[in-house]
């Protein structure tokens, strides 16, 4: 159980990472961005909202799995691969919350008054720093939400987790597939635990959420 | 030699294309003309807020923005400070933070934070701000930044009277303090009148004139700037005569004697100006220059100074002339619609234009 738990926390936190550095700057493209092929980079990364997580998983495994698109260089080169391995729970997890995060961070750029960008290149600021100390701290709040619903999206990931990582204990079992086992395999008790740490932790980070969704207070 | 732009050109839309020549020296130069005519864009292509398709945009030796050479210097680092329509402060930081953020050095920022007495409120955030009180320190934040120019965008359209004036008092000791050039855009031409040392007049796109703004008030050469600046009376008439020292104007109701203007010939159709301020009511039996018989048709009460429609002697319009004077005039010398009175058209007053 508690592997489970761990293995869960560690491919969520991990994801959230990726998908808050991907999704941000996706997001930031997708709203200021004026480019060729921006509707399909839309549509490409709203697709893992839309379709069945196992879906997603299929994909993913054509694309990095062992013999996959990318995967089957990945592996020649290396000798990793993501398929039956926490690190592919962590990269399936990612990509089914990639969407929140992006669509989070496209709506809290677009949030951000242009005019207050140009006041700070007039103010002999360049894009860079414009960027860290007037658009990002205004697009916090909204990142922020984007990165705590992320996370409440891999921390419950399933589908796609199954498709890619398998279900191994110990190795790429995460508490979703851990309390699908426990039911399956009669373990009412297990499954019940599970479930009651996973809504509590869900819970939390909803009630997180609503918190820094809040006007800040001085 | 301050700031210039020669054949700056940007097209906006197939019927709209901003042409730009014009100098702005130390002093305040006010751009003026009608909502849309492009003044704003005017400020963006000089702070580079928007690329423009030709010419050349020049501070002192540095050049700014020249299509010839391909030279495109960026927005940072242009140096020129540019005041937003709304202050366009930086809400998550305080009003010295925000003053600070531009300010190549911290004692920079102090200074102007005790020169727009905004000491009190340095640890306060914009939202808890007065509007006045944000454009000081909007003002102040661009001051902070060292600008070689200063842009200012329709400073004052979100400030009530009071707040207008003090922030107009600010400016004209900004101006007598400094050696920063200053552009303003405005419509208002009570603001341009209060602070313009220079006027630029821009309609549709283009400079219709630029002078000094004092003469441009009292005497503007083009029809178009005569009707952008106020002027109350413009009457068509034609050159009848030239001669040393003077010209003579024909309107369809009178003659009027003139300074001459040499642009001018016999026979030209052109209009004849005079503010409405510059018509005098003749009170005394002696007679005056250009002297006009009218009948009072309306009085139009107003603070300032009232307007007074009058109908010249022979007119079949309603109204051929606007006269002002205050309410004690009104009352003392008992003008009413329907009296009979005698105006002046002071020569030095009138003016001439195409």
């Amino acid at each position: 159980m508690w592997d489970a738990l761990q293995l869960s926390l560690l491919v969520s936190i991990l994801a959230t990472i990726g998908v808050g550095i991907v999704g941000t700057a996706c997001g930031l493209l997708l709203a200021r961005g004026q480019f060729p092929g921006r509707t399909v980079l839309d549509l490409i990364l709203t697709l893992p909202m839309i379709l069945p997580p196992t879906v997603t998983g299929y994909y993913l495994i054509l694309l990095v799995g062992r013999k996959g698109l990318l995967g089957g260089y990945i592996y020649d080169w290396t000798g990793f691969t993501f398929a039956f391995a926490w690190q592919g729970a962590a990269l399936a997890s990612g990509v089914v919350a990639l969407p929140i995060m992006v669509r989070a961070a496209k709506a809290a750029f677009r949030d951000v008054p242009v005019d207050l960008e140009q006041a700070s290149y007039v103010l002999g600021k360049n894009k860079l720093t414009t960027f860290l100390r007037v658009t990002l701290p205004l697009a916090r709040q909204g990142l922020i939400s984007g990165l705590i619903l992320s996370f409440a999206r891999s921390i419950g990931e399933f589908g796609a987790t199954l498709m890619l990582a398998g279900n191994i204990p110990g190795r790429t079992q995460t508490m979703p597939l851990a309390i699908y086992e426990a039911f399956t395999t009669g373990q009412d008790t297990l499954a019940q635990t599970l479930a009651i740490l996973l809504t509590v932790l869900s819970g939390t980070v909803i009630v997180l959420t609503e918190r820094s969704l809040q006007p800040r207070q001085r | 030699m301050g700031l210039s732009l020669v054949g700056v050109k940007r097209t906006f839309n197939a019927s709209f294309e901003l042409s730009l020549d014009m100098e702005v020296d130390i002093g305040i130069t006010i751009l003026f003309g009608r909502s849309g005519c492009g003044k704003t864009s005017a400020l963006r292509l000089i702070a580079g807020l928007l690329a423009p398709e030709a010419g050349r945009i020049q501070f002192d030796q540095v050049v700014l923005f020249d299509a010839r050479s391909s030279i495109t210097m960026p927005v940072h680092e242009r140096r020129v400070g540019f005041m937003f329509q709304y202050p366009s402060l930086f809400p998550h930081m305080t009003v010295e933070a925000n003053i600070r953020y531009g300010a190549a050095q911290a004692l920079e920022a102090g200074k102007w934070i005790d020169r727009f007495q905004l000491t009190d409120l340095s640890r306060r955030y914009p939202r808890e701000l007065s509007g006045g009180e944000m454009q000081r320190v909007a003002l102040a934040r661009c001051l902070a930044a060292q600008p070689r120019l200063l842009l200012l965008d329709e400073p004052f359209s979100a400030l009530d009277q009071r707040r207008r004036m003090s922030f107009q008092a600010d400016l004209i000791r900004l101006r007598e303090e400094t050696k920063i050039p200053i552009l303003l855009v405005t419509h208002n031409l009570d603001e341009a009148f209060a602070l313009a040392d220079r006027l630029v007049v821009l309609d549709e796109g283009g400079i219709v004139e630029s002078y000094d703004a004092i003469s441009l008030f009292s005497h503007p050469m083009r029809r178009v700037t005569a009707d952008l600046l106020g002027v109350e009376n413009l009457i068509s008439c034609e050159v009848k005569q030239v001669s040393h020292g003077q010209m003579v104007v024909s309107t369809d109701l009178y003659e009027a004697h003139v300074e001459p203007d040499a642009r001018f010939r016999i026979g030209d159709r052109i209009w004849l100006g005079i503010r409405a301020v510059d018509v005098r009511l003749v009170v005394t039996a002696e007679p005056r220059e250009n002297e006009v018989y009218a009948t009072i048709h309306r009085v139009i009460r107003s603070v300032a100074s009232n307007q007074i429609l009058l109908s010249l002697d022979g007119s079949t319009q309603d109204y051929d002339l606007i006269m002002a004077l205050d309410e004690h005039h009104c009352i003392q010398h008992m003008i009413k619609p329907g009296g009979r009175i005698r105006v002046s058209l002071k020569r030095s007053k009138l003016f001439l234009c195409d």
